[in-house]
């Protein structure tokens, strides 16, 4: 229990440590750099809220980009200036053209509607299994895309919504950053985040118990869907653009592998590996250029990836939080009882 | 406490349960023995709502004078909250969760935590290596290990009533003998319990009554002695010749 105590001191602690370190980045970097500090956090935030379903409570979705992308047109649309949006979109219903929403509340719709057709969608989907979800999710995509295409009313279609402002700051993301987290470690150390985990490893014995399997599931489902509506809000604001193929199913991939990656269940490790390949794929692009070797990244990624299955097949992290203080403390007496450690 | 009535159950497109009729007091000990096949999986399934029955009561009455609940149209976890704990074959341990977080699922239904925790206290009494090995992964227990969290882990939910499907399964016979003792604990206790076995003669030496189901009908009843000296048990499930 020791755990729950000093979870929230901790937590602050690093949530001063990080807002040093944005404060320190806003000052010494310069515009193109904060943008990859700003998809950082976004990846960050898709990562960990992907672990819910995918890494929890063993659900393997492929459905994040579509939820980005309702997030997203939600968010754009809401905070678009009456004027633009009567030159952009006439024929946006009457209810949505005359709404100049500010960005918190407009990132907070975008996230409640992809959680709400993540309910909707959830019910029906989640019933299947293993690979027919994958490939279920998968479809979700491209739906959501054919309609962003279709609904011209809404979306401009094919051409998408462009001069959004650039509302997104780090501090915005930043600060979604910490929610998730928060909700995240919080969600993992309760009593549901132990039925998800009891559903990932045996959906028998978790109703046996008494867990609503169903429901627990599509909570699960709709939790991720919210993060990632707001992360498909944030990252619209910050390259201004969005279109129905701004979120695809490569995106998708590249989620999935940070989580597979860091651990299925590990916030710490879908943390670092989001933040270390994002950084990775930005640095690698002018390794590239030079050596004309387009597309060598994504082939190092994928190797990696393949390495990582073979020999490590839980993840980096396996479900597990490594404790830095607590390996320390350990090492220095080395007769702590395992019943007192916190997991 | 549960009376099954004229009970039949469909499973993967078979008739497997077909008309069973059966009742549990409380305090007892109540097996039911048959080969594979037979339909005692089938019948524990749908006490606790895993299944739903197609035709028939399932009666339930948690306290002694309080009225009869029929559990055919409950849901799983209402029934585990109603007093029933299932403890499904093969013991289905969470493997890479640890053994506290195990037992903690078990009380998920519950909200009184100070309960909660008095009662992992007397599960680690109970079983004091659950306690040792609180923090190791379930996968990595032994099979008379595991068979004690899983009747740890349904115990938490504190029943009035536990189902037990083939708690022999794959175990050593001196710990078979063990787990039977563990039971007849439980049973003093105040659980009443409710077995489902293909070792049957250790299940009739420890129950009070016992019904013998065939291809999916009950085709003896009696109490435990009677049916291990009966002719027809001892030459079908005793090895006598």
């Amino acid at each position: 229990m020791s755990d729950r105590d000093t979870f929230l001191p901790k937590f602050a602690a690093l949530a001063l440590i990080g807002a040093g370190l944005v404060f320190w980045a806003r000052s010494v970097l310069d515009p193109y750099a904060l943008s990859i500090v700003m998809f950082v956090g976004i990846n960050v935030i898709l990562a960990v809220s992907l672990n819910i379903s995918n890494g929890f409570t063993g659900l393997f979705s492929l459905g994040h980009p579509a939820f980005m992308t309702i997030g997203g047109y939600m968010t754009a649309i809401l905070v678009m200036p009456a004027a633009r949006k009567g030159l952009m979109l006439p024929d946006l219903p009457a209810f949505l053209a005359g709404q100049e929403w500010s960005f918190l509340p407009a990132l907070l719709a975008g996230g409640s509607l992809s959680a709400l057709v993540a309910v909707i969608v959830g019910f029906p989907v989640l019933r299947l299994r293993g690979h027919y979800l994958a490939v279920a999710t998968l479809g979700l995509i491209f739906i959501v895309q054919s309609l962003a295409v279709n609904l011209d009313g809404v979306t401009r279609g094919a051409l998408g919504l462009s001069g959004l402002p650039s509302l997104t700051t780090t501090w915005w993301v930043y600060g979604f950053v910490l929610l998730t987290l928060f909700v995240c470690w919080r969600l993992k150390h309760s009593s549901l985040g132990r039925t998800m985990l009891a559903i990932r490893e045996n959906e028998l014995a978790a109703a046996c118990l008494g867990v609503r399997v169903a429901r627990t599931r599509v909570f699960a489902f709709a939790l991720g869907a919210f993060f990632a509506g707001i992360a498909g809000g944030l990252w619209v604001h910050v390259v201004t653009l969005i279109s129905p193929d701004s979120f695809s199913f490569g995106l998708a991939f590249q989620l999935v592998v940070m989580v597979v990656v860091g651990g299925t269940g590990s916030i710490t490790g879908a943390s670092i590996v989001a933040a270390v390949l994002t950084l990775a794929t930005e640095f690698l692009k002018p390794v590239e250029e030079s050596l004309n070797l387009y597309g060598a990244s994504q082939i190092a990624i994928a190797v990696g990836v393949i390495l990582i299955l073979i020999y490590r097949p839980a993840g980096l992290f396996g479900t597990a939080e490594p404790q830095p203080l607590n390996l320390i403390k350990r090492l220095g007496s080395r007769h702590t009882s395992p019943a007192n450690s916190p997991e | 406490m549960l009376d099954l009535e004229d009970v039949h159950i469909n499973r993967g497109g078979t008739h497997a349960v077909r008309g069973v009729s059966l009742t549990v007091g409380r305090g007892e000990i109540v097996s039911l023995i048959g080969a594979n096949g037979a339909g005692k999986t089938t019948t524990l399934a749908a006490i606790s709502g895993l299944l739903r029955p197609r035709k028939g009561k399932i009666l339930f009455r948690p306290q002694e004078n309080a009225p009869a609940i029929d559990l055919t149209t409950m849901k799983a976890e209402q029934i585990v909250a109603a007093g029933i704990s299932h403890c499904p074959e093969a013991r289905q341990i969470f493997g890479n969760l640890s053994v506290t977080e195990n037992l903690k699922i078990g009380a998920y239904l519950r909200n009184d935590a100070d309960g909660v925790a008095r009662d992992l206290a007397d599960i680690h009494a109970r079983f004091p290596i659950l306690h040792e090995r609180g923090s190791v992964p379930g996968d990595k227990l032994s099979g008379g290990e595991q068979m004690m969290l899983a009747i740890g882990r349904a115990l938490m939910s504190r029943p009035k009533l536990i189902l037990f499907d083939e708690p022999s399964l794959g175990l050593a016979p001196i710990l078979v003998e063990q787990i039977f003792e563990i039971l007849e604990t439980i049973r003093r206790d105040g659980v009443t319990v409710l077995l489902v076995e293909q070792n049957a003669s250790m299940a009739l030496e420890f129950s009070d009554r016992a019904y013998v189901i065939e291809a999916g009908e009950i085709t003896l009843a009696g109490t435990g002695k009677e049916l291990a000296s009966n002719s027809d048990v001892q030459r079908a499930y005793l090895g006598a010749a």
